[in-house]
């Protein structure tokens, strides 16, 4: 019986040496791994300034979205109390799966930093359940709820579950200014008059459209422009109810039409489906292409990598309508959710202390885009950037999805826009039947009745 | 024979404990989802049978992305088979280059896949890259062609690049059999006047076929499984060209469709399972004739 | 060999060697180059050797010490652990013919087979509250490893007599003697092999590190090949200093081991 002891013996061990060899490498990891090093190592000596019932609040979001703006906060948070610890994830699909993961399993930071008007269909949960609603607090009063109605509250409640988070951008075509006045030529303001733009490029051997077809995201611009309209924020409370089919959408049909067009008159750049997003930052900022659909997002990469093109940018509505009907297509800022749970109460004191516009001076002083909070003063706006603020003041702008969808039916639409440049792939009329198809099977799944 | 206390199945007990929690666990579990209407937030409310492949297979995407893993999987497996075993007895003669040749061959094996996507896909630039402009310089413009961005063309470019790759680790193995066999075989062989291609069917060839079943089925496998080399080279793209199972079963997971994402695993899993019992049958069957 | 047919097998090696090496020497002469030169992308030698500007510019940009920490220590500590327990799994295994044995070599060979699901598997990572820890990621990247190898120590342990194991306790061995002081000795060939392939397989995964380390300060190395590619993709000489500089490590492995692996495969996975 000596050998039956030995063996619990040794399968104890076995065990112990195994925990022992991964506690101690955990332990090891705790400096590294769960880091996220308190965002706010500044310079100075720990403890100095830094009051003594200073609270933590963690933070997830997208790493790109924590540049200039949030840098220059972090310092005078850490004064006011708040030690943020900031967890930044990759962009794109990639990263937001990973925060839909984290939710899914319960392991949630106290602030998430995502896209406005988050719904049960975005996958972090019924917002209600998952987020501390907004409506009664203190920054609401430096807010327009009735401007950003339909684009930053919750379709699912109406509840606001977001606080702004970095400026409102503007779905433009952004153009090289240097290359206008050399050619001097004028903004257009219809289309014979865009074409004929494209044309004097063209002459001079430059591309005059850019499309940056590798990164499928940046070609539905052309249709996100087209889609900005009062036409298509009717018909989408109908599409919500199966009274209507995205195949209704037909302004959306425009934008698609244009992107053809373009191409089949000669008028894009070559490789559009090697050409990546950097790729255009480039050729629009040294002027080797003339016009470039995309929001005024892309200006803040552009003044970090391509500094020496900011000036030479500027933006103007895409004219797909003409007679000044046209519309820019608006982005409404990032938000920050309050997420329910242990430390809600100090992530919502740091949110209220976050919008006020002395604070919010802080940050667009360092960044750009406009301002959505009342009464902030200081803004770093690109020449671009000011002509598109300029469509926002003049009432000539529009939500670039002008009303929410119920169920998810977009999807895929960076993909099926992506075809329309392939060999033998899709043209509008079948890329919107099949946003229409997927729209239905998004509604099934959920169980809608009027979907049945 | 020993007494089993010298082969004690505690030994096994921590291995299988952390294969089992952190690998077979959690894959059953996925399977179970394949029936549920597993929604974006992960949450459960009902059992749905068999909707969700209904769904798989009513998508076109899908059907070209099970069509396209396939493609894959055959394509390569027969490329790095056939080459790596021409290239094994290559390595394997008297040649000058021979050293030279093993080492260079298993290099892109241990190159990380995303780094050799990614250079790849500089290579198969449209205009800039060294594959059409070498194609141009010899004269042959006519051959150059949009390699990863031309749907007809896409899923070989992709292949191209996965037997690149790989087929170092096939050789690797082939030769390890090669060398593996008995000096006096070949010797004896050489004695009674086989002819090398007499040599090579009656001989070599059957002795290989151990090999030849492992190399095949891991092929296989890794063919079917495939996924970061297409999602850093082409991300499914463009539009749906060169999806193949595994970057729907992502897309799917992006999409919020869980539920489909699941079964779209299981589908993957039944195919391999069943290639996998094929291949050993019929190389079996080869392997006693 | 008649002399001809052999200079054409000669040729041929030669043709192969170039397919594999232009695009190695492609991606290394162009790390060497300046941005401007770098974007022409050809095989010229550079104009400027630019190496060490290059070098600095991908250090400051993104954070390679810190990921190079996390990929050691994490691709160590795996293969450390995948040697021991699956060889000693396969030992047992590969001795003991039983019921019970038989089922759990048909279980690896399913092992080989099932897809990884990432939503369970992060629930039962966040179950043991391994989320974030280089542990969690070790015990996946051992639990993922597991069945290749275990299957190819079996494979290898047919071709070590069992008389060996009896002289070993008619000499006064225990069960830990003679596996660790007899056999584990005699593996060193499937060691050997085991090392290389799960270090790089493990030092470049890009899946398990970046759903179970998220977060920008653990990127390991391959995560940051992919993410610097994504925000400086114009940028050929940087893109491709950082793959060098990534996979310096693993190919020095290679080349000190490079001598082990056909003889390690040789016994291992090509009988069985």
């Amino acid at each position: 019986m000596r050998s039956k002891k030995f063996k619990r013996m040794f399968a104890t061990i076995m065990v112990i040496a195994l925990i022992t060899v991964l506690t101690a490498c955990g332990g090891n990891d705790n400096n590294a791994a769960t880091s996220s090093q308190p965002a706010s190592q500044s310079n100075e000596p720990t403890g100095s300034a830094t009051p003594t019932e200073s609270v933590k609040v963690k933070m997830l979001g997208h790493t790109t979205w924590f540049v200039q703006g949030m840098e220059a906060v972090i310092p005078e948070a850490k004064k006011n109390g708040f030690e943020l610890i900031i967890e930044k994830v990759p962009e794109g699909d990639d990263g937001a799966n990973l925060m839909k993961t984290r939710f899914a399993t319960n392991d949630k930071p106290d602030i998430l930093f995502y896209q406005s008007g988050l719904g049960a269909k975005f996958g972090f949960g019924n917002p209600a359940d998952v987020f501390v609603a907004q409506d009664d607090q203190p920054w609401m009063a430096n807010f327009d709820k009735v401007a950003w109605k339909n684009q930053m509250d919750t379709i699912d409640d109406g509840h606001w579950y977001g606080a702004p988070y970095g400026g409102t951008d503007m779905g433009v075509v952004l153009y090289n200014k240097k290359m206008f006045d050399e050619l001097k030529l004028q903004v257009p303001t219809n289309m014979d008059e865009f074409w004929a733009v494209a044309e004097a490029i063209k002459a001079a051997g430059k591309t005059p459209i850019y499309f940056s077809g590798q990164d499928a995201w940046t070609v539905q611009l052309p249709v996100l422009l087209s889609n900005a309209t009062q036409a298509v924020a009717e018909t989408i409370p109908l599409i919500n109810e199966n009274k209507a089919k995205m195949t209704d959408l037909t302004d959306r049909k425009v934008g698609m039409q244009f992107i053809q067009d373009a191409v089949s008159k000669g008028y894009a750049n070559k490789d559009i489906l090697s050409s990546t997003y950097d790729n255009a930052q480039k050729a629009l900022s040294s002027g080797e292409a003339g016009m470039y659909h995309m929001a005024t997002w892309v200006m803040n990469e552009i003044v970090s990598k391509y500094p020496e093109g900011v000036e030479n940018i500027g933006s103007f509505i895409m004219p797909y309508k003409g007679n000044g009907q046209d519309l820019a297509a608006i982005w409404s800022p990032k938000s920050l959710y309050v997420v329910k749970g242990d430390n809600q109460d100090n992530a919502q004191k740091f949110v209220n202390w976050f919008e006020q516009p002395e604070v919010q001076d802080i940050f667009f002083a360092k960044q750009g885009g406009i301002p959505t909070i009342k009464g902030v003063t200081q803004t770093s706006l690109t020449p671009a950037e000011l002509d598109a603020k300029k469509f926002l003041d003049e009432g000539k702008a529009m939500g670039n999805s002008p009303y929410p969808f119920l169920y998810n039916g977009d999807g895929n639409l960076p993909t099926y826009v992506q075809e329309l440049f392939v060999k033998n792939g899709k043209n509008p009329d079948q890329v919107l039947e099949a946003l229409q198809k997927d729209l239905e099977i998004d509604a099934k799944a959920k169980g809608d009745a009027n979907y049945k | 024979m020993l007494k089993k206390q010298y082969y004690s199945y505690w030994l096994l007990f921590p291995g299988m404990l952390i294969f089992f929690a952190f690998f077979v666990v959690p894959s059953l579990m996925g399977f179970y989802f394949a029936f549920t209407d597993l929604d974006a937030s992960f949450k459960v409310s009902r059992f749905v049978g068999f909707d969700n492949f209904v769904t798989l297979y009513e998508n076109p995407s899908n059907l070209l992305a099970f069509k396209n893993t396939l493609i894959f999987a055959v394509v390569t497996t027969v490329f790095k088979i056939s080459l790596g075993l021409l290239l094994a007895i290559l390595a394997n003669q008297q040649l000058k280059s021979r050293l030279v040749l093993r080492s260079v061959l298993f290099f892109p094996v241990i190159l990380s896949t995303i780094a050799v996507a990614i250079a790849f896909k500089a290579i198969f630039h449209p205009s800039t890259g060294i594959l059409n402009v070498f194609l141009s310089w010899i004269g042959l413009d006519s051959l150059a062609m949009s390699w990863l961005t031309d749907p007809d063309l896409v899923m070989y470019s992709v292949s191209f690049v996965e037997v690149w790759k790989w087929t170092g680790f096939s050789m690797m193995l082939f030769l390890a059999a090669l060398q593996s066999m008995p000096q006096e075989v070949t010797e004896a062989a050489k004695i009674d006047g086989a002819s090398p291609s007499q040599h090579f069917r009656y001989i070599t060839l059957p002795m290989l076929t151990p090999v030849l079943n492992t190399n095949v089925i891991l092929s296989v496998i890794g063919g079917l499984k495939v996924f970061d080399l297409v999602y850093a080279l082409t991300g499914g793209g463009p539009g749906y060209a060169s999806n193949v199972i595994n970057t729907a079963v992502f897309k799917a997971f992006a999409a919020g469709r869980n539920g489909e994402a699941t079964a779209a695993n299981l589908v993957l899993f039944i195919v391999i399972l069943i290639t996998v019992l094929c291949l050993n049958n019929v190389i079996n069957r080869e392997a006693k004739r | 060999m008649k002399k001809g047919t052999k200079w054409l097998w000669e040729l041929l090696s030669v043709v192969c060697i170039a397919i594999i090496s232009v695009p190695l020497y492609f991606v290394i002469i162009n790390s060497f180059k300046t941005k401007s030169e770098a974007a022409d992308m050809n095989l010229a030698l550079p104009g400027k050797w630019n190496i060490v500007e290059n070098i600095k510019e991908v250090f400051a940009s993104a954070n390679i010490p810190q990921a190079f920490w996390n990929t050691t220590v994490i691709t160590f500590v795996s293969v450390l652990l995948i040697i021991i327990l699956c060889s000693i799994s396969a030992f047992v295994i590969q001795r003991r013919d039983t019921r019970l044995t038989k089922i759990i070599t048909q279980i690896l060979i399913i092992g080989l087979i099932l897809p990884m699901m990432i939503i369970t598997t992060y629930y039962v990572v966040d179950f043991f509250d391994l989320v974030r820890t280089y542990s969690g990621v070790i015990l996946l990247f051992i639990a993922g490893n597991f069945p290749f190898v275990t299957y190819l120590y079996i494979s290898f342990m047919h071709g070590i007599p069992r008389d060996l194991d009896e002289a070993a306790v008619i000499d006064g061995a225990g069960r830990y003697r003679l596996f660790f002081g007899i056999i584990f000795p005699l593996l060193l060939p499937v060691n050997a092999s085991v090392l290389i392939l799960t270090s790089m397989n493990i030092w470049n995964d890009f899946t398990i590190p970046f759903y179970f380390l998220n977060s920008a300060d653990n990127y390991t190395l391959s995560l940051l090949i992919y993410f610097f590619f994504g925000q400086k993709a114009a940028d050929w000489n940087l893109v491709f200093t950082t793959i060098l500089i990534v996979s310096l490590p693993v190919i020095l492995l290679y080349l000190f081991l490079q001598r082990y692996i056909v003889a390690g495969m040789t016994s291992g996975a090509v009988k069985s």
